[in-house]
């Protein structure tokens, strides 16, 4: 039997404890939430059944916790102690101190709910996570402020250091320009990557839009549009360059587009009433037929430009003679090495720009097999009379036969000229006349109308110049017949050069079989797009610029 | 009838300017054929980008109005205070004279917001000739797109779901009425429960102490707390009961019917505090992001103009 006295400690509203005691006895005192426990303590953090009183063999009180109960006793988690005075055990949020035994009590036993649970609702579990995003802690203005502040950094300050001061190191302004990069709006154009990263090199000035002067320090020889001065200003005024030259675009071809020529030349008979030029809106519609230009001299500026439309003046005076209906005789055409027939590209080579094609030359394309040979009297082996001017060709005649003359009379030989040459003078005089009168006869057949130089050229007799009475016509060819464009031969290489150029029946050097407008237009239209066919805009042939710089105006010459 | 007031303000006003800007920019950007094609530095590019910033001007101010707004309610509440001798209709005049002099009112305002809004997404476009890169130009329409297109979420939270909270509310007054209910409901289910085993009873405590509401952002958003232990709760005390005396049977029916209200009380608040949330949560993205578009679009100016 246990007698237990139990002191229930509670507090008053002014916090003062309470003690209530009650007399419990039994074999053993039970604890726990249930019904019939002796020391009932009514909480969730108590077991039904949760510690037993119990009394030893030997006479003393043990607490021992029940099954799948906790009890911590002075402190430390355990499962059965002696219930001495002083004993602190902890049940659930219960507090139970074995007090000194007075009077005939085995035990006395004060109990405090030491651990309520809170009983106000504002420290309710369910209300401590936050129940609305304010309460989260994210602030609006605190995010909007970093971005904003990162936003100035990042884009706006560290692009502008190397600007504000340019004196800072290399390295510096070196990492600046991949975050400068994000100032540009595009790619730049493949020509202008190299100085990608050096802005101010275009940019000169902040605030500033780039100057002319920016391109011209590197693009030295890019050429007006128009030739007159002033009135390439009264068109122009003071247009920049980066007004039709767009950069930041990435890889588009940099340079004008229809809708800017045709801004002017679309009406430029009513924006300038002096002009003599047509109007032109689209290659297709509005585009007048071709003007060939024909070389009449040496220089750059001999040159005259005929309608294509007004045929009889169509006429190359190129000063030579010759048929292309015989060179490409199907049949071939005769030559020392028998009959060949010949291609255009044999003597046609396509210059190095590919545009057009280099200079005919007599040795490399006349003279190759042995055709067209220039040949002494009586002919030499392996050496021919030189393809010069009628000068030089005299020259070299009068040497070859005083050296032959000379060569002779000092071996003892008799020398071959005219009757009546040399006579009544002496040996040496002899010779010399005898070579002058050799070379005069083989100039004679040379430059006969016909034949020898004749043959090609036109020769015409000089009266009055008794050392070279003959004039070779000055040869003009015309390399470029539509100066204004440039019209790329290695382009067009899929098509035979006759479906052009129809030169098979042409008897005459002076023949011209340059296409018309409307054999470009079988393949190639104006910007309107048109099922297999090509949209051709205005710089497909013309450039803005000075058309000299192109490399097939360079080639043609 | 926000949906009246807010979209159908003043007979379709904005929605009509809005279109007329909208139809006017695409047939310019139709009939408009920049030699180099379209970019932003076209004439009719740098007119697209006037008028654009003009719009995010008008769009900034509505977010500057919308906050002034209190603020001279409660200068023009303590002017009143303090004249007490000005009557009634005195008042009314001062405030219709003050909404003259100041402007729409902030629905009129919000209604044009939201029209130049959508119409900028069009407009902004258009000045980028479609022409985008790894480059602050690009941020700055990107981020304008994302508190645009939030700005629309904005407006079907708006429109959508201050209905759905009312539903939801089924007349009870206030969150924190809820809350109240649901912790006198906690209070009473801990005291019924005491009478069971440890097992119940240590259930329904975790139910009490372990049920969260609310939460974190996205916590928020979702309305669901993973293994609810209220839910759970409920779940296992059908089970519990199975195995319960006859006369513990009534105690428990009224120990369960609490569990029960309880939960469909905790889900009653949580999709309160969902709607909450998803009615606020894009105004995170809005306002941040629309200064940080402001940002980077005085950026995009200067660096255009700086390298002109």
């Amino acid at each position: 039997m246990i007698r237990c006295l139990l002191a229930q400690i509670s507090h008053n509203q002014s916090g003062q404890p309470v003690r209530k005691e009650l007399l419990i006895t039994g074999e053993t005192i039970q604890i726990g939430r249930a019904a019939g426990c002796k020391i009932s303590l009514l909480d969730h953090r108590v077991n039904l059944h949760h510690a037993v009183i119990r009394r030893s063999d030997e006479g003393k009180l043990f607490i021992d916790a029940e099954e799948d109960a906790n009890i911590t006793i002075n402190g430390s988690s355990g499962l059965s102690a002696e219930f001495t005075p002083g004993t602190h055990v902890l049940v659930g949020p219960y507090e139970l101190i074995a007090e000194t035994p007075a009077d005939d009590y085995d035990l006395v036993l004060s109990v405090e709910m030491v651990h309520p649970l809170p009983d106000d609702h504002e420290h309710i579990s369910v209300k401590q996570a936050p129940v609305t995003l304010s309460g989260t802690g994210l602030s609006k203005r605190r995010l909007a402020l970093w971005l904003a502040g990162a936003i100035v950094l990042v884009f706006l300050i560290l692009p502008m250091i190397p600007t504000l001061s340019p004196t800072l190191p290399k390295w510096v302004t070196s990492s600046q320009a991949s975050i400068k990069k994000s100032w540009q709006l595009g790619e730049m154009s493949r020509g202008h990557q190299l100085i990608s990263a050096k802005c101010d090199v275009c940019h000169q000035k902040p605030f500033e839009a780039v100057p002319d002067k920016a391109c011209e320090s590197c693009h030295k020889t890019v050429a007006r549009h128009i030739a007159d001065k002033t009135l390439h200003a009264n068109a122009f005024k003071d247009m920049r360059c980066g007004e039709c030259h767009h950069e930041h675009k990435g890889e588009v071809r940099q340079g004008t587009q229809d809708a800017q020529c045709v801004a002017c030349h679309g009406n430029i008979q009513k924006k300038n009433d002096k002009t003599k030029l047509p109007n032109i809106r689209d290659f297709s519609k509005e585009h007048p037929a071709f003007s060939l230009t024909f070389k009449t001299g040496h220089k750059d500026s001999d040159v005259i430009r005929i309608p294509q439309a007004d045929k009889t003046k169509l006429v190359e005076k190129s000063g030579l003679k010759f048929s292309h209906k015989v060179h490409l005789d199907k049949e071939g055409v005769s030559s020392p090495e028998g009959d060949t027939i010949l291609e255009c590209r044999d003597c046609h080579q396509l210059d190095a720009a590919g545009a057009r094609f280099r200079p005919i030359s007599m040795e490399k394309d006349c003279q190759q097999s042995g055709c067209h040979a220039l040949n002494f009297k009586p002919p030499v082996l392996k050496r021919q009379i030189p393809h010069s001017s009628e000068q030089k060709l005299m020259v070299t005649l009068r040497e070859y036969y005083a050296t032959a003359a000379i060569s002779k009379v000092a071996a003892g030989g008799k020398l071959q000229c005219g009757t009546g040459v040399g006579v009544g003078k002496n040996q040496l005089e002899r010779a010399l006349d005898c070579a002058n009168h050799n070379a005069y006869a083989n100039a004679e057949i040379l430059f006969k109308p016909n034949s020898g130089c004749g043959e090609c050229h036109e020769i015409t007799p000089v009266a009055d110049d008794k050392e070279v009475p003959w004039k070779v016509t000055p040869v003009t060819i015309t390399g470029h017949w539509l100066r204004n464009s440039h019209f790329t031969h290695a382009k067009h290489s899929t098509a035979k050069c006759t479906e052009c150029h129809d030169k098979t029946r042409s008897e005459k050097s002076s023949d011209v079989a340059i296409p018309a407008i409307e054999k470009c237009r079988e393949c190639h239209v104006g910007n309107k797009q048109v099922k297999n066919r090509i949209n051709s805009g205005c710089d497909n042939c013309h450039g803005f610029h000075n058309e000299s710089t192109h490399p097939s105006s360079v080639a043609a010459h | 009838m926000q949906r009246n007031t807010l979209l159908e303000y003043k007979n379709y006003r904005y929605f009509k300017i809005a279109s007329l800007l909208m139809i006017a920019a695409v047939l310019a950007y139709l009939f408009h054929q920049p030699a180099t094609g379209a970019y932003g530095g076209s004439w009719l590019g740098y007119m697209f980008g006037i008028l654009s910033a003009l719009i995010v001007v008008v769009l900034m101010l509505y977010g500057i109005r919308k906050r002034l707004a209190p603020i001279r309610t409660e200068r023009r509440n303590l002017l009143n205070a303090s004249s007490p001798q000005q009557d009634a209709p005195d008042r009314r005049k001062h405030q219709t004279n003050w909404s003259r002099h100041h402007g729409a009112t902030l629905q009129g305002w919000l209604s044009a917001h939201t029209y130049l809004g959508i119409a900028l997404i069009l407009l902004a476009t258009l000045h980028t000739g479609f022409q985008f890169g790894w480059n602050i130009h690009t941020l700055a329409y990107v981020l304008m797109m994302v508190v645009i297109i939030s700005g629309c979420y904005g407006i079907y939270a708006y429109l959508r779901f201050p209905r759905l909270m009312t539903a939801n509310m089924d007349g009870i007054g206030t969150f924190d009425a809820m809350m109240l209910e649901i912790d006198e409901l906690d209070k009473q289910a801990s005291v019924k429960s005491l009478q069971f085993s440890d097992d119940i009873c240590a259930i329904v405590l975790k139910a009490r102490q372990e049920t969260r509401i609310g939460g974190n952002f996205f916590q928020q958003l979702v309305a669901y707390q993973r293994n609810c232990p209220t839910t759970r709760a409920v779940r296992q005390l059908q089970v519990l009961g199975k195995s319960l005396k006859y006369d513990q049977l009534k105690s428990f029916d009224d120990l369960y019917s609490v569990m029960a209200h309880k939960e469909s009380q905790v889900g009653r608040a949580r999709r309160d505090v969902m709607y909450r949330a998803r009615l606020e949560f894009w105004l995170y993205l809005h306002t941040p992001l629309s200064i940080a578009f402001l940002t980077a679009l005085i950026v995009h100016i200067i660096a255009i103009f700086f390298y002109w």
